[in-house]
This record gives structure tokens, C-alpha cells and sequence, in this order.
């Protein structure tokens, strides 16, 4: 069973193809994670960019 | 000035409906052109990650750069646009899974992308490069230093934990409490 504790494995590609299947069901259903996991994201596309001096 | 007609596709599993017929010149495009090629890469990695398989994800990849340049005259200008599409990727990713829902209880209920500018708090994605940057530093070594090794270096968890002698499982928890900690000097 997938908790939101696996939100930043998964918004990190770093959960194995069962719990993100699992995780990936748990999004439709809570309420928290969707917002979260575009916050979670939006992070990591920014940090992504870290030390890129053309951003 | 020329002006150049774009049509709008349906959102993905959407079934259709939202249709928006909008306009942006010909130099706005070519400034999109250039941010896609540049941002593509980025973006089907992240798909990668949300979908089960690479054909899935470039959709996505597709979709997103679609309703990225019928949006574009929205995006604000001096914000970050990597963080822009990732989101309209990631609410695109999320309205499938709602569908997906939706059909499976066989409800009528209309799934569409219209808060993809809305509720969430795009602190995150609008705060200056600099503020970002000061925002790392103010990490501790610790973190700071995984930070800078899995975004500088591109490292996953295991590269990381065997770089700097750590278990999977501690790699997991200080990028965790580093992003929690960012997104808690940045949101403050």
C-alpha cells in the first residue's frame, strides 16, 4: 500500500515499478499528494538549472 | 507585425471539448521553438519518471510543449520557464490519472487543465535565481552538499550514497529534508 511518504522517491524517479504503480494510484485518491507533487517538481526543475549560467 | 493561427489540441484523455483558438506572432513562436528545444530533454525525463513507458512519456512531452505554446502569452516573463512547463506536464499527468478515475467509476465528470495557472503556490517556480541560490547556501554542509552533487552531477540515489559513503536509504531522507527545508525558506 503507497503512502504520501513516497511522494518525493517518486517525484525523484527513485521508487521500483510496483510502488510507483501503487504510488500512481494513490495519487487519484488523496488529497494532498497532486498539489504536493507539483510543488515537489517545480523544485527540482529549478535546482535542475543549478549553476547553468543561461537560466 | 504577421500573425499566425494556432489551434489548440484536446488535453490527453480528455476526450476533447476545450478547444482554444488562439493567437501569437511569429517571432513569440519562434521564442517557444527555442524553449522547447532546449527544455525537451528535461521534460521527457521527468515523464519518464510519472508514466510507465518512454512512447507514454513522449505523448506527454508532446502534449506539454502543445499547451505550452498555446499558453505561452501567459507564461510571466522574467519567472522560470523550466519550472512553468514541468507544471503544466505534471497537471497533465495528474488530469490523466483523475481520468482515469473517472472513468473507472463510470462518473460524467469533466476533467479539464483549467487551474494549470491557478491554486498552487508558484513561490517556488517564481523566486529569483539568486534567492534560490541563497536559499542552498543557507543549508547545512550536509545538505547542502547532496543538493549540489544530485542536480550539479545529474546523480540518482545509488550513484550518490556510493559517492559519499552513505547508505540508499540516508540519501533518500537528507534530499528529502533538504527540499523540505528549501521549500520552507522559500514559501516563508
Amino acid at each position: 500500500m503507497s503512502t504520501c511518504e513516497d511522494l518525493t522517491k517518486f517525484a525523484d524517479g527513485e521508487l521500483d515499478p510496483e510502488r510507483a504503480a501503487a504510488f500512481r494510484e494513490h495519487l487519484k485518491t488523496c488529497e494532498s499528494c497532486p498539489d504536493r507533487l507539483i510543488e515537489e517538481v517545480q523544485l527540482r526543475a529549478r535546482l535542475s538549472e543549478f549553476g547553468s549560467s543561461d537560466v | 507585425m504577421r500573425h499566425t493561427r494556432i489551434r489548440d489540441q484536446p488535453p490527453v484523455g480528455s476526450g476533447g471539448g476545450d478547444r482554444a483558438r488562439l493567437e501569437l506572432d511569429e517571432e513569440a513562436i519562434d521564442a517557444f521553438r527555442e524553449i522547447a528545444a532546449a527544455h525537451a530533454e528535461y521534460l521527457h525525463g521527468i515523464a519518464v519518471r510519472f508514466v510507465r513507458d518512454r512512447d507514454t512519456a513522449k505523448d506527454l512531452v508532446q502534449e506539454t510543449l502543445a499547451r505550452g505554446l498555446v499558453r505561452f502569452a501567459q507564461f510571466k516573463r522574467g519567472t522560470n520557464v523550466r519550472a512553468w512547463l514541468t507544471k503544466i506536464l505534471t497537471r497533465l499527468f495528474l488530469d490523466e490519472l483523475k481520468h482515469e478515475q473517472v472513468v473507472a467509476k463510470a462518473e460524467r465528470e469533466l476533467v479539464t487543465l483549467e487551474d494549470i495557472d491557478g491554486e498552487i503556490d508558484d513561490a517556488v517556480a517564481d523566486v529569483p535565481d539568486p534567492v534560490l541560490w541563497a536559499a542552498v547556501e543557507l543549508l547545512g554542509p550536509e545538505l547542502r552538499e547532496i543538493v549540489e552533487q544530485r542536480y550539479v552531477l545529474a546523480l540518482g540515489y545509488k550513484q550518490l550514497a556510493d559517492r559519499l559513503g552513505i547508505p540508499v536509504g540516508t540519501v533518500g531522507t537528507r534530499l528529502m529534508r533538504a527540499h523540505a527545508r528549501l521549500r520552507e525558506l522559500l514559501l516563508r
